[in-house]
């Protein structure tokens, strides 16, 4: 690949963040709850044998179930949204890394030591990166948790997954661009480092086991807590990524069109 | 390609390619074609069946014991053993031998052979539309009969290997269940009710390693025990991606069918035939393309699969799919039209209407022979509704859809059933007629008329063209077979590709034809759920 192709490469990969990293909308949660409750009054109404008004108790479980699981399905697309995007952001994000390192390596001399080191620092960060990544099967997760009753128990563990991934991305992730940012650096390349600051770990299995005493009520909290955090780690890399394009200055408007 | 050891060990991503596998199938609408051609075969195993019940009934009927058979199996409540006890007891036996015996070996014969062809055209055909970008109705039926034999012992070897446990163990727990009166035959029972769980999750397990028997198949080209150590193979190294299969494979299949049917079913709203539509052209060919290509990423030379963006699934299915189904509606429908007035057709039309007329005359001579007086015999009232069957209650244009979608899936199995020679689209426009032919006695013929006209009128003809572009497709398929094996270089090797073509083509005419029957099916679904009950009882039915 010549130099400036793959330049171009990084500079659409920073570009499709547009379409990766786009917020999930907080209101799904209202389904998340709607479908918790409605599961409940379903038990409830089995039960007890308790139907609506004008209804037998056959046609009234069956709207009930039926509303629950249309609700569970508005639950099951959040979960879905939640994974696949975090899968997007960090698939974009190992090519972006990818490209970068290529890049960097084409045009080093192989004498130059003073970029070299750095730069194999950056490969090992990138390696550690994929090693830590593991990419959760969002249609997976979406139907387990679709499941009446054994969906709250697989929405838990897919939340302690998703947790535990976006704890391990954004370590490794801080790592990966300060190192990439030093390299860059040694070519004498003006690189601003990232923000220094930590990212907020989220204690995923206090999140667990909160949910499962309370039954699955704070596991609602718990979603909404993952779509804050995923949308202001997008946030971050909306000024991240065109600041590490900057480090290759071959790639025109392309990053100034992704900020 | 070589995977860069900075990248490490090939992942395998079941979301990629499952959305890849979704656009696959939006961009080659070719590719559900064998997923139809697997109902067809079921319909061709149900033709097998019906057309054994109807010959044994009506010889029953010829030798004026039918009326007695069904009082018979009537009286002692139908249990399975009484209806065993009955069925091979010396007065049916001879007639139940010849018709059972020749049932079986037909239906074996279907599944294994059938399977190996339509298994063969599906794999290979998402194989070229994933690597050649290119997917037509053509290279269903080239792959289809290129692989057919090595699929079909394939499929019967890999069914026997998984299912052997469980169906030893079943035979056992029968046995032991028939013994089960004394002491040590209740034990027996225990230990092989216990034996049959274990035997059962042995199954489900060799079931998730057996899994890519048939992509392999077609992707290493081999066949039989060495198609499925592959499976073996490429399952346990890349269990992550198959147990996800394999469980997204049975979750859909669960919700849809265990827990939205019967929820929706309580409030009205019958969705039974909108899923076996959902599950038959839309998920059944995604996932087995899904599983295919997971099998062809878990092969050494195959690098991993790169990152692509694509637009959301839900969007598209939401926006843009109807519009789409509509256009190839529409086409289906102009080629409707052709291939009714095409004046060659005319012998496939006549084969087809002269199955439905000998069907009504079989059946009106088995009900005047015995069905009419068994029913008057229970208390059967002429022009009332069955009594003892309640019908649940249902949304009316809910109630049209449903009868719409059964209809119109019988329709897509009957005509491409044809494929078997057409013999299997004969049978089953012979036994609808047959069923209509049963009510021809029971009523008179203005109360007939009035039940069965309204929707009748469209929904008739519409299920006879099935069944003629059936035949159809059986005289290709058959022109196909007797066109010989053709020496390369030879004169008549033009015939033989020209037989290839003319199947070719028919299939692709089958296909539109069955599409576009779909709106004549909607109307006559909505009639038979809306208009014909108000006319049933303008003509004095009562319900």
């Amino acid at each position: 690949m010549s130099l400036g192709a793959g330049v171009d490469k990084l500079s659409t990969l920073v570009q499709l963040r547009l379409k990766t990293d786009v917020r999930v909308g907080s209101r799904w949660i209202l389904l998340a709850i709607a479908s918790y409750i409605l599961w409940i009054l379903f038990a409830i109404s089995s039960h007890y044998s308790v139907s609506l008004p004008l209804l037998t108790i056959g046609q009234s479980l069956g709207l009930i179930g039926t509303l629950a699981f249309a609700a569970s399905t508005g639950l099951s697309f959040l979960v879905y949204s939640l994974i696949n995007r975090q899968n997007k952001h960090s698939a974009r994000e190992q090519e972006i890394a990818w490209q970068a390192l290529r890049e960097i390596q084409s045009r080093t001399a192989p004498e130059n030591l003073g970029v070299l080191l750095p730069l194999s620092a950056t490969e090992h960060d990138f390696s550690n990166l994929l090693e830590r990544s593991h990419e959760h099967s969002a249609f997976l997760w979406s139907l387990l948790v679709l499941v009446p009753y054994v969906g709250w128990v697989f929405l838990m563990v897919a939340l302690y997954l998703l947790t535990e991934s976006s704890n391990a991305h954004g370590r490794m992730e801080r790592i990966l661009f300060e190192d990439l940012g030093r390299t860059l650096a040694a070519e004498g390349r003006r690189q601003s480092q990232p923000n220094s600051r930590l990212p907020d770990l989220r204690n995923s299995m206090a999140y667990l086991l909160a949910s499962a005493f309370t039954l699955g009520i704070v596991a609602l909290s718990w979603l909404y807590v993952m779509i804050i955090g995923e949308a202001a780690h997008f946030r971050d890399h909306s000024t991240l990524e065109p600041e590490l394009l900057r480090g290759f200055p071959e790639s025109t408007a392309g990053g100034r069109r992704a900020a | 390609m070589v995977q860069s050891p900075l990248r490490g060990a090939k992942r395998i991503f079941f979301d990629r390619i499952f959305e890849r596998s979704y656009w696959t199938w939006r961009k080659h609408p070719a590719i559900i074609v064998p997923s139809m051609l697997g109902s067809a075969i079921t319909v061709i195993e149900q033709s097998i069946l019906t057309t054994g019940a109807i010959i044994f009934v009506s010889v029953l009927a010829t030798e004026g014991t039918l009326s007695a058979f069904l009082t018979q199996i009537s009286s002692g409540g139908l249990t399975p053993s009484l209806l065993l006890n009955l069925l091979f007891s010396s007065s049916y036996t001879p007639l139940l031998t010849p018709i059972i015996g020749v049932a079986v070996v037909a239906y074996l014969l279907t599944a294994i052979l059938g399977g190996g062809f339509v298994y063969s055209s599906e794999y290979g055909i998402y194989l070229d539309a994933w690597n050649n970008d290119k997917a037509t109705v053509g290279s269903v039926v080239r792959h289809g009969s290129v692989r057919w034999r090595a699929m079909a012992w394939t499929l019967f070897l890999s069914n026997l290997i998984t299912w052997a446990p469980f169906v030893i163990t079943f035979s056992v727990f029968i046995a032991s269940a028939l013994n089960s009166a004394s002491v040590a035959g209740l034990i027996g029972l225990v230990a092989s009710s216990i034996l049959l769980e274990f035997a059962l999750i042995a199954s489900l397990i060799i079931a998730i390693f057996t899994v890519y028997s048939y992509p392999a198949v077609v992707i290493d080209n081999v066949s039989g025990l060495r198609a499925i150590k592959n499976s073996f193979g490429a399952a346990s190294h890349n269990f992550g991606a198959t147990l996800s299969y394999s469980i997204v494979r049975v979750l859909f299949l669960i919700l849809l069918t265990v827990v939205v049917v019967p929820l929706t079913s309580a409030i009205g709203l019958p969705l039974s035939s909108l899923i076996a539509a959902i599950l038959s052209l839309f998920l059944t060919p995604v996932l087995h393309s899904t599983k295919t290509m997971i099998y062809y990423y878990s092969k050494p030379n195959v690098s991993e699969m790169s990152f692509e963006l694509s637009d959301p699934i839900w969007h598209d299915i939401s926006r843009r799919l109807p519009k789409v189904a509509w256009m190839k509606i529409r086409a289906g429908l102009v080629e409707v039209g052709r291939f009714t007035i095409g004046p060659r057709n005319l012998p496939f039309h006549l084969l087809s209407f002269l199955a439905f007329g000998l069907g009504v005359f079989l059946g009106d001579y088995v009900s005047i022979n015995g069905v009419k007086s068994f029913l008057l015999s229970t208390g059967y009232v002429s022009g009332r509704g069955n009594p003892n069957v309640v019908f649940p209650q249902v949304l009316p244009p809910v109630l049209g859809a449903d009868i719409f979608l059964n209809n119109w899936l019988v329709s897509i199995g009957t005509g491409l059933a044809g494929i078997g020679f057409g013999a299997p689209s004969f049978a089953t426009i012979l036994f609808n007629g047959f069923i209509l032919g049963l009510l021809v006695p029971l009523s008179t013929l203005t109360m007939l008329l009035a039940a069965i006209l309204p929707h009748g009128v469209i929904e008739i003809p519409s299920l006879i063209l099935a069944g003629s572009m059936g035949i159809k497709l059986g005289y290709a398929a058959m022109r196909r077979l007797f066109g010989g094996t053709i020496p390369r270089n030879s004169a008549e090797e033009t015939l033989s590709a020209g037989s290839d073509d003319y199947l070719s083509r028919t299939l692709r005419q089958t296909v539109y034809v069955v599409v576009g029957l779909a709106p004549l099916f909607l109307i006559a679904g909505l009639i038979e759920a809306d208009v014909t009950p108000i006319i049933m009882r303008m003509f004095g039915w009562t319900f």
